[in-house]
């Protein structure tokens, strides 16, 4: 039986600024479905593979390049995270996927591999009413070769379709022939959370007992056109938390993961990954750009993703925050994450992974959730990269430069975006790796 | 594989209409007492045709609600805002009556803003990407912008979602609200369905049309917003408000075909603790192309050949409104419920009342969902 969020968890002595308005406390089902992780892959600018991805954040080097997926002259910020060539051309070579926008192949790529990575076949998941959603934000790339070519009329058909929110979902439901709920999100930089809490909902109502959640991104140059023109590109170091920052740079992703029900995977014995304790979603009701400057509206994330997993504050080891380098969504996440945390949010290691790869978007979530996973299987956590001077807004342990070696058994993923949504996740270990006595509490030691 | 707890009930208690019969839900009621527009049938041989629109009727946003704006404001945001007053306004919820972090709102468009994503291309296209607008910037950047305006607007500081189901995103909406309510991730949620007509609408649409075959009618276009307030009824019931109809079920699936709204209807039963014969209504997705017989198949499969019930298809008034069109089938099934609206050619009967109705909504692309509504 889970322990109920305790109240000594909330802040104490926070400014009324900083006050959580009152939520009031449900008791939730006692007797819900546990939901696992069976399976994951994800391609990102390290390249296509866990391993890569996990290999380059423990590297401690960035893979933002200078761009060459489109001519990138004229643009106020020429470099972003990209998938490496090679690797796209892998992606590419699937013939059956000719003609489709970039983010739908992505999508069925990292699907694909997931499912396989979870020992599933189609069978399995038809039996299994299996559901999808794959978050993305559209492929703009080839709605730009419409207007700059012919007028829309002329457009083939197939091509003037490609502008769908909803297709790498749709594709992913078709590859794997998924018979269950089948839903796009759309919801900026929180949509893979949101992707992967609709799974964990779905699996948790006793609707399907398999879920293929996640996420797809590409860079595109509206979209680089779009953040430049907001002054949200930096052209200096992409430095979270550090003083100097100063905007967020690009990255391109997808990621994918196959949500199970704990009594599915047990029984046929698949190896759990991990295991997803809940998660929660707000919104800042303040700005459609800017984070609400007291972080109240991520902290309300946080709180009900707590709430949602049953999870104590102090049982949190390791947040992976949004952390996108601009001067005002960094110091709000750091004053959430006091809000929630309290005198002990110091002692909480925090990092970000988008000066690796950059800001993936609609993707960054799932991302950023199978990074917290990997920390906790590795017991490490990836660091802060480019972080060389303190911040006065942001005064927590941000793990700088180098990964840290430490023992984790419960993470939190934050993200928030444009148009003022918040959601929060909350990953444990695998349910065996968690079973283990807890060594003793200290200071980790740093890698490298 | 139903898990056995009882989950919440949940029911509808705010509705907020914008379409072509003009505003709000009496409009929709004068507007179906009339015959629907006659539709044209096309040759088989000749390409699809996809040119006659039916708009949502006009308004003055401020005459409305006191909006203001610090920079572009888009239709489809305007209808947003306008169905969202309605909503809430109807249900008498809304902060600060209404602990602000505990109201939340579900939203879908199957196609977003694209006049706004439109005009960044051609921009970035003819001015290079130094130039571009940043005033048009954050309601052509995500889906997202729309709910963020209206969440901001009346004070909206729980669940804030976007999906995209295509023209199946409005059920998608609710049934999404029903889930979040469920789970007790809020107390009331608006499930909005929107789209706005555009240039490039017609051609995406021709070529949807195109894909599916030839040998159909005309589809004209349409436009709006629904919005549903959905709460939780120990909720709706403490405040005595008016309810419409309760959220018994819901289905979603994507398998292609008629086998997938066969199994997302299934699936909406299921979840209502129902069987097939309590269903007095349907509310179709029916919208003039080759999707219909495949709903008709799907329908005929779970009712048996011959036994269907009466049914309703809003969009031989409307035209295809996207994911407004589902939510509209949502909120005329309650409507009927509650009394409201009788099925045109039927008139409602006084001594029995409808137990159940079941709102249908299918994508071009296969994706269905389907509620279950209760009197």
């Amino acid at each position: 039986m889970r322990r109920w969020p305790s109240e000594s968890c909330r802040a104490a002595n926070l400014p009324p600024s900083l006050a959580l308005p009152s939520i009031q406390r449900i008791p939730m089902q006692t007797e819900r479905p546990r939901v696992v992780i069976t399976g994951m892959h994800l391609i990102t600018p390290f390249g296509d593979g866990i391993e890569a991805f996990w290999h380059g954040l423990l590297s401690a080097k960035s893979a933002i390049a200078p761009i060459t997926s489109f001519e990138p002259a004229g643009f106020r910020t020429p470099i972003a995270g990209e998938i490496p060539p090679g690797d796209r051309a892998r992606v590419h070579a699937e013939a059956a996927w000719a003609g489709m926008d970039e983010t739908s192949k992505l999508g069925l790529w990292c699907a694909a591999e997931a499912v396989r990575h979870a020992g599933l076949s189609v069978e399995q998941l038809r039996a299994a009413n299996a559901g999808c959603s794959i978050a993305s934000l559209g492929g703009e790339e080839r709605e730009g070769d419409y207007l700059a070519g012919e007028p829309w009329q002329a457009c083939p058909a197939p091509a003037v379709l490609e502008r769908s929110y909803h297709l790498a979902t749709v594709r992913v439901a078709r590859l794997l022939r998924l018979p269950g709920p089948c839903v796009a999100f759309t919801n900026a930089c929180i949509a893979g959370t949101t992707a992967i809490g609709f799974g964990l909902d779905t699996l948790r109502a006793g609707h399907s007992s398999i879920f293929v959640a996640g996420a797809v991104s590409d860079v595109s140059r509206l979209e680089q056109a779009r953040f430049d023109a907001l002054r949200a590109l930096t052209a200096g170091t992409y430095c979270p938390f550090d003083r100097r920052r100063s905007g967020l740079l690009l990255g391109e992703a997808g990621a994918v993961l196959i949500l199970e029900t704990y009594d599915s995977a047990r029984r046929r014995g698949a190896a759990m990954q991990a295991e997803i304790l809940g998660y929660g979603q707000s919104c800042d009701a303040s700005s459609i750009t800017r984070p609400n400057p007291t972080g109240a509206g991520l902290a309300r994330a946080m709180r009900a993703a707590l709430d949602d997993a049953a999870v104590r504050a102090d049982e949190i080891d390791y947040i992976n925050a949004h952390g996108t380098g601009t001067r005002h969504n960094d110091s709000a996440e750091t004053r959430a994450v006091k809000t929630i945390f309290g005198r002990r949010a110091r002692a909480i290691p925090i990092s970000t992974i988008k000066p690796f790869i950059g800001h993936t978007t609609a993707s960054a979530s799932a991302v950023e959730l199978i990074a917290c996973i990997l920390s906790l299987q590795h017991g490490m956590v990836p660091p802060t990269l480019n972080y060389a001077e303190p911040d006065k807004d942001c005064d927590l342990d941000y793990v700088p430069n180098l990964p840290r070696r430490a023992e984790l058994r419960i993470a939190m993923s934050n993200s928030a975006g444009f148009g003022g949504s918040n959601a929060s996740i909350i990953v444990a270990g695998s349910p065996r790796d968690r079973e283990r006595p807890r060594r003793r509490k200290g200071r980790a030691r740093e890698e490298g | 594989m139903k898990s056995p707890q009882r989950a919440p009930a949940v029911v509808i208690t705010g509705m907020g209409i914008v379409s072509c019969f003009g505003i709000g839900a009496q409009a929709v009621q004068a507007g179906l007492a009339t015959s629907p527009p006659a539709r044209r049938e096309t040759p088989s041989e000749a390409p699809p045709q996809v040119r006659d629109a039916r708009a949502a009727c006009p308004f003055q946003l401020d005459h409305h609600l006191a909006f203001r704006s610090v920079g572009y404001v888009s239709r489809l945001t305007e209808l947003s805002l306008l169905g969202a007053h309605l909503a809430l306004a109807d249900a008498e919820l809304a902060p600060p009556a209404m602990d602000a972090p505990r109201l939340g709102i579900i939203y879908a468009s199957a196609h977003g803003d694209p006049i706004s994503r439109e005009r960044g291309w051609r921009e970035l296209l003819e001015q290079g990407p130094q130039k571009l607008s940043p005033i048009v910037i954050p309601e052509a950047l995500t889906s997202n912008m729309h709910p963020g305006v209206v969440a901001i607007h009346f004070g909206l500081q729980g669940v804030m979602c976007t999906l995209s189901m295509g023209e199946a995103g409005g059920l998608g909406a609710v049934a999404y609200a029903l889930e979040s309510l469920r789970g007790r991730r809020a107390d009331a949620l608006l499930a909005c369905g929107a789209d706005c007509l555009s240039d490039s609408l017609f051609d995406y649409y021709a070529a949807a049309l195109g894909m599916l075959g030839g040998g159909q009618t005309d589809i004209p276009l349409g436009e709006g917003c629904v919005s549903l307030l959905l709460e939780r009824e120990e909720q709706a019931v403490a405040r005595r408000a008016r309810v419409y109809a309760r959220c018994a079920g819901y289905g979603l699936s994507g398998d292609p075909g008629s086998s997938g709204l066969l199994r997302a209807m299934r699936m909406a039963l299921r979840d209502a603790r129902l069987a097939p014969d309590a269903i007095q209504l349907i509310c179709l997705n029916e919208n003039g192309t080759l999707l219909d017989e495949q709903e008709q198949e799907a329908l005929r499969q779970l009712f048996g050949a011959g036994r269907l019930p009466p049914s309703i298809a809003l969009k031989r008034w409307t035209g295809e409104t996207c994911a407004m069109g589902g939510s509209l089938n949502a909120a005329y099934g309650a409507l009927w419920l509650a009394g409201s609206a009788p099925p045109p050619g039927a008139p409602a009967s006084s001594s029995q009342r409808p137990p159940a109705c079941l709102a249908l909504a299918s994508s071009f692309e296969g994706m269905h969902a389907a509620v279950v509504l209760q009197g």
